[in-house]
């Protein structure tokens, strides 16, 4: 609460509906004793809600011990802040470096921990794309070595496949790759092919190999796009309705390379048949006569759900903004690690529908999307195959370089 | 017939050493004081506040020609000396030759300039002395500065010519502002403060030219980015060089520094030496503390008295007005090691306590530094903290026990 309690009177708490800490004070000394109270008054949490931690704080803050503080989870044990807590004050505070996160929000250790050191280091990518620089050291290993661990420590390999589509070359030098670094040959569920059991110090040559036949990293360890799952649409289906593969190419080569705060993954299907299983997607889209149905929220993993219609669009480009919308508003508001249905649930579809159906602020996710993207979006194997980096992945240069850093 | 001694450099240890020296024996040295500034000695870590405005260069002489003269010493100020011959015992000065009996040399060290291209062109200085105070102090409002160095001495020079009105950009090549004394967070917070000021500070960034006007005068610094920074003056704070080249032409071993032992001797019996000019137990000092202890040393060497010169744990302070800060100890990340870290966002105060075992051996802080001294006698001292542990970071007053009551512990120390 001492971090809350140290903000000043015009920090923004709630950003939907532009309420500052010093509206909410006066509205809780003129009475209002409670959230709904405060809410009822001021508007302040009564959109998304992701700023309902912080009103309680200040409630708590200005009220004393007539205010019962009901327990937010926090991030982790070095601040009694919850995620969202702490990217509303990221946000309205301008943090933009860990050390202004640390010290601004009463951090209780040096440097943050394992568990909100990733988080802290998405929030402010996520916010500030071109002031804050991402921190390697802030990521779990599969992001720091671009490559899934697997369960005998090798690795596993994964090229993008733009909208699930290849060619003869493409799966040649595959083909070749797998057969030089001995992996395992696996067609994933998103429309990929996995190279598995790959050493570690074997990693910049094959990545080194796909490039040249150009290919780029398909990350499929991040938290961030993964794939685009399409069907083959009206080019080649008697009942496709759209160009459903070159919409899901479309989004890819827009989408890859974003960082979010969990994975990402899209489906494309031409009709309603939905060979593309678009309706358990993150973003679900399938493509009808009269245009596109965009749904989005779906999940088919520990908790399998539908996705919710968000909304109907004639064009490809408009499936195209709402799309990149919908993302940017995930990355700029949802908790780290959790799915866009984990958010959807938490903000509510409603508010979603409402944010992007205002024209402007669709048209502003997209441009912010897109400053990001020209920061982020870049093949990390080319940047890894090159000489210098690759030592890093080989065994003993390894140690003595983390061990000199 | 007194010994005669002859002392090259008039600052702020050999006036020290001096003072110690007359106190102790008034006659036992007939004393000869070159200088190669035309003055006398001045407190030169008072030039910050000179520059900007809290205090006069009045202020801040601690012995001028008048006060030498009192005592005794024949003071040859504006004069160099040009050579120092060991062996037979003389050392010629612009103006003559001179015999002694000792030789003390203190003649500090040199600002080190970066040789970027562009580097001697005019309004390019260092941070040194008086004169480069004074070119500081000239420039005043609506003029630009460049200070290269995010360090103790480069930020105290923004700061001066920032309230001096001065548009200031500071440009660091490390991740955070004086990464020798200061961890990232307090880093940070400097950083905060001194953008409160009004001076622009660029981190992580590299100096590739100066690039001049086409007259001779600097017009703006370029980093390797391609960024451009105007200014009408650049000043380079990048660190000093022990001043060794009369040392050296003398025969004695230098390495960073004129080598001295514990007495403050160095390789040859007769010829002492102390300051930013000499290297013991392959340390080099850049502090005023440990070089007032090396004045106490050598006085008493010079008198037959038995004293060793031993290296301290020093600590810093930042002289900003505004910019509380404290350092001292150890503080990097180690095996074994644990930190106890207090932040209080409201008043912008960071702590933080770097322990091994029961010992404290670090200690950070930021706005506020009232127990800095307390804290740093602990890492002297080598107090066992055991007992104190969940209270340490809180300062002495915390601290039960009959050791003080709550503003005891403060008082006894800063008395």
């Amino acid at each position: 609460m001492a971090a809350v309690a140290a903000l000043p009177r015009d920090a923004e708490i709630c950003g939907c509906n532009g309420v500052c800490k010093g509206q909410i004070e006066d509205a809780i000394n003129a009475g209002a004793g409670d959230l709904g109270a405060v809410r009822a008054k001021t508007k302040a949490s009564a959109s998304c809600g992701t700023c309902t931690g912080l009103v309680e704080q200040i409630l708590g803050a200005t009220l004393g011990d007539a205010f019962v503080l009901p327990t937010a989870q926090p991030v982790c044990g070095c601040t009694d802040l919850s995620h969202e807590d702490v990217r509303r004050l990221i946000k309205s505070q301008a943090l933009k470096s860990q050390e202004a996160v640390w010290q601004e929000l009463g951090w209780t250790t040096r440097n943050g921990c394992h568990t909100c050191r990733p988080a802290v280091n998405f929030y402010l990518l996520a916010d500030w794309p071109l002031d804050y620089v991402d921190d390697p050291q802030s990521r779990f290993v599969n992001e720091r070595n671009h490559a899934n661990i697997q369960k005998d420590g090798t690795y596993s390999v994964m090229p993008r496949m733009w909208g699930g589509m290849t060619t003869p070359q493409e799966l040649m030098a595959i083909a070749q790759a797998a057969e030089k670094y001995g992996a395992t040959v696996k067609v994933t569920g998103g429309q990929r092919i996995d190279l598995l059991g790959v050493k570690k110090e074997d990693l910049p040559a094959i990545w080194h190999d796909l490039n040249q036949a150009g290919m780029v990293s398909g990350h499929a360890y991040t938290k961030g796009l993964r794939t685009v799952k399409t069907c083959v649409g009206s080019e080649w289906c008697r009942f496709g309705t759209q160009d459903s593969t070159g919409l899901g190419i479309a989004l890819e080569r827009r989408l890859w390379g974003s960082w979010t705060p969990h994975k990402v993954k899209l489906g494309v299907s031409g009709c309603p048949r939905n060979c593309a299983e678009a309706t358990c997607k993150d973003v679900g889209i399938v493509c009808v006569d009269s245009g596109f149905q965009i749904g989005v929220a779906g999940a088919a993993g520990m908790d399998v759900k539908e996705t919710e219609r968000l909304v109907d669009v004639r064009t490809e480009d408009e499936a195209m903004e709402w799309t990149v919308a919908f993302v940017q508003l995930y990355r700029e508001n949802a908790k780290y690690l959790d799915r866009p249905y984990k958010w959807v649930a938490k903000v509510g579809l409603d508010w979603v529908k409402e944010t992007l159906a205002d024209a402007a602020e669709r048209q502003a996710l997209v441009e912010r999307f897109d400053i990001s993207q020209s920061v982020y979006q870049k093949d990390p194997w080319a940047e890894r195959a090159k000489p210098e980096v690759a030592r890093r992945f080989h065994p003993l240069a390894d140690l003595t370089l983390e061990a000199a850093e | 017939m007194a010994k005669k001694l002859i002392v090259i450099g008039a600052g702020m240890a050999s006036g020290r050493m001096l003072e110690h020296l007359i106190d102790a024996n008034p006659d036992a040295y007939d004393i000869t004081l070159f200088n190669a500034e035309p003055r006398g000695n001045y407190n030169r870590l008072m030039l910050s506040p000179v520059l900007s405005g809290e205090k006069t260069y009045e202020d801040i002489v601690t012995h001028d020609a008048a006060w030498y003269e009192e005592r005794g010493v024949t003071c040859r100020f504006g004069e160099k000396v040009v050579a120092i011959d060991t062996a037979a015992k003389l050392v010629t000065g612009e103006k003559g030759t001179l015999p002694y009996d000792k030789l003390v040399i203190a003649t500090g060290s040199n600002p080190f300039i970066i040789p970027l291209p562009g580097h001697d062109l005019e309004g390019v200085i260092p941070y040194r002395d008086l004169e480069d105070t004074e070119a500081m102090m000239a420039l005043g409002a609506d003029k630009r500065a460049v200070v290269i160095g995010g360090g103790l001495l480069g930020l105290e020079a923004a700061a001066g010519m920032a309230a001096r009105g001065t548009e200031v950009d500071v440009v660091h090549i490390m991740g955070h502002l004086m990464e020798r004394q200061l961890d990232e967070a307090a880093g940070y917070l400097l950083r905060r403060s001194l953008t409160e000021k009004g001076i622009r500070v660029h981190c992580k960034a590299n100096s590739k030219q100066i690039l001049s006007d086409g007259n001779g005068h600097v017009r703006a610094l370029q980093l390797d980015d391609g960024t451009e920074l105007p200014c009408d003056l650049l000043v380079m704070a990048v660190g000093i060089r022990p001043s060794t080249a009369l040392g050296k032409e003398a025969g004695l071993e230098v390495n960073r520094g004129i080598v001295v032992d514990d007495h403050m001797v160095t390789s040859n019996p007769d010829v002492l030496a102390l300051g930013e000019c000499v290297e013991h137990a392959g340390a080099i000092f850049g502090l005023v503390a440990p070089l007032y202890d090396q004045a106490k040393v050598l006085a008493k060497t010079l008198l037959g008295e038995e004293a060793r010169f031993v290296q301290k744990e020093v600590a810093t302070k930042l002289k900003v007005t505004g910019c509380d800060l404290f350092s001292a100890g150890d503080f990097a990340e180690g095996e074994g090691r644990e930190d106890i870290v207090f932040r209080d966002p409201a008043r912008g105060v960071y702590k933080r306590l770097i322990l091994e075992g029961n010992r404290l051996i670090g200690a950070v802080m930021y706005g506020d530094t009232a127990d800095g001294a307390w804290f740093h006698g602990l890492i002297k001292d080598a107090t066992d903290v055991e007992e104190m542990r969940e209270t340490l970071i809180f300062g002495p007053a915390y601290q039960g026990g009959g050791r003080c009551g709550p503003y005891g512990g403060r008082c006894s120390l800063t008395a």
